[in-house]
């Protein structure tokens, strides 16, 4: 989406216009619930995660920057309340922690899918320069919903070690998308 | 668990941004972050990388049911002031200074500034009408005064409206500084704007998610974030 119509929407957004949050929603909708879904593993959860999250976008509209984009905003808070959830409840089971496994597909338009489909192909590129432990560390944290604690347990290594595998593979990950943009 | 060093938020930073820490020690982080402006560059790095991440998964189709509950209870909320956020129910991103809609007179006497701005408020948005006895704001109006031997700071907040006012009566500063007053939230300081020495401000802004307000001293124009100790700090 281009940032002057970003711009528009969380304008729209602050004057609490209807149609600007429905914008928002038709424009995300699909990559908010891939996301919940993912974490959580379950439809109705999930359901119930993107309309509060939609919500919680709205009520923060006043204090978000349209520069950095209303997408980085909402899937923030998405997998803060995906995650936030699933820890109420407990473990989903082990569902499978490949992302790139497809769950469904549909929910987006055109120039979203398209976005997608270019980001999706960098961030792919830079998780595969991880070293294997760093690259189970993000996926393990970022979309299977683990604790430090739990990923440490499941690997059997310090928490410490995992705070640093993390530290590094995200530093590493940025140094690979910066370059990829430029 | 609250007082974490800057070193150990760092070790940490990281897995804040992924949401991996337990509840108590991501809230410490939260604490340290929202006093401690060290660490917003290098979370920034990390979500620059987590806010893409999901660009991995499929989207996934949602059914219409949930587009019909979600413009329901958005009318529902709109019919009443918008509630915030719990705090802490979010990570907040670091804010940009944000620029309230205010006007400022420079008047000494608290009082009659008070009216006045209250008054050019009310005009300006047409939607106050102060003359009237019974419209007085229903809900719960935060007035809150700071004094000392050289300042005095006067705060009024009418959260049902989004109104807030403020008066400094503060010494005067050299002109390369100015005084900069910001909501303290949970993703740490958001500016309200920078002020002169004695003024009184009225704005038009959300303060739903501020659990203080704070004044620096910054260079002449303001900051991005506080790069001083605030002086004066009043919990809302």
């Amino acid at each position: 989406m281009e940032e002057e119509q970003e711009q528009y929407l969380v304008d729209g957004l602050r004057r609490n216009d209807r149609a600007s949050l429905e914008g928002v929603y038709d424009a995300y909708r699909g990559a908010a619930h891939g996301l919940a879904l993912r974490v959580l593993g379950a439809a109705s959860e999930a359901e119930d995660v993107v309309q509060e999250s939609f919500l919680a976008l709205w009520r923060q509209a006043g204090r978000l920057d349209p520069a950095r984009g209303i997408r980085s905003y909402l899937f923030t808070i998405v997998h803060h309340k995906a995650v936030d959830r699933l820890r109420q409840r407990g473990r989903k089971g082990e569902t499978s922690l490949d992302p790139e496994m497809p769950i469904a597909s549909g929910g987006e338009g055109p120039e979203e899918a398209a976005t997608r489909a270019d980001d999706q192909e960098s961030v792919r590129a830079a998780l595969q320069t991880l070293p294997e432990d760093q690259r189970q560390t993000v996926l393990l944290t970022y979309f299977g919903g683990l604790t430090i604690n739990e990923v440490a347990t499941r690997m059997q290594v310090p928490a410490g070690t995992v705070k640093s595998r993390l530290r590094l593979a995200l530093g590493r990950m940025r140094r690979s998308l910066n370059e990829s943009e430029t | 668990m609250n007082d974490l060093t800057c070193q150990e938020i760092d070790e940490s930073l990281a897995a804040y941004a992924v949401d991996a820490l337990d509840r108590d020690e991501s809230v410490a982080v939260e604490h340290h972050l929202a006093e401690c402006r060290q660490h917003d560059a290098e979370l920034g790095d990390f979500r620059s990388v987590t806010d893409r991440l999901p660009a991995m998964l499929d989207s996934v189709e949602t059914s219409g049911r949930l587009r019909n509950s979600l413009l329901d209870a958005f009318d529902s909320a709109v019919g009443a002031p918008a509630p915030a956020e719990p705090m802490g129910a979010t990570p907040q991103p670091p804010q940009p200074p944000r620029q309230p809609k205010r006007g400022t007179f420079a008047m000494p006497s608290f009082g009659y500034a008070l009216a006045a701005a209250l008054l050019v408020v009310a005009v300006g948005l047409g939607a106050w009408g102060i003359s009237r006895g019974d419209d007085a704001p229903p809900g719960g109006v935060v007035v809150r005064t700071i004094e000392g031997s050289d300042h005095r700071v006067d705060f009024v907040y009418v959260p049902e409206r989004q109104l807030a006012l403020l008066s400094l009566e503060l010494p005067q500063l050299s002109a390369d500084r100015a005084y900069q007053v910001w909501q303290i939230t949970d993703g740490g300081p958001v500016s309200m704007g920078v002020m002169a020495a004695n003024t009184v401000t009225a704005m038009e802004i959300d303060l739903s998610d501020a659990s203080a307000i704070a004044i620096s001293i910054e260079p002449a124009g303001g900051s991005t974030s506080p790069t001083t100790t605030p002086i004066l700090v009043s919990e809302i």
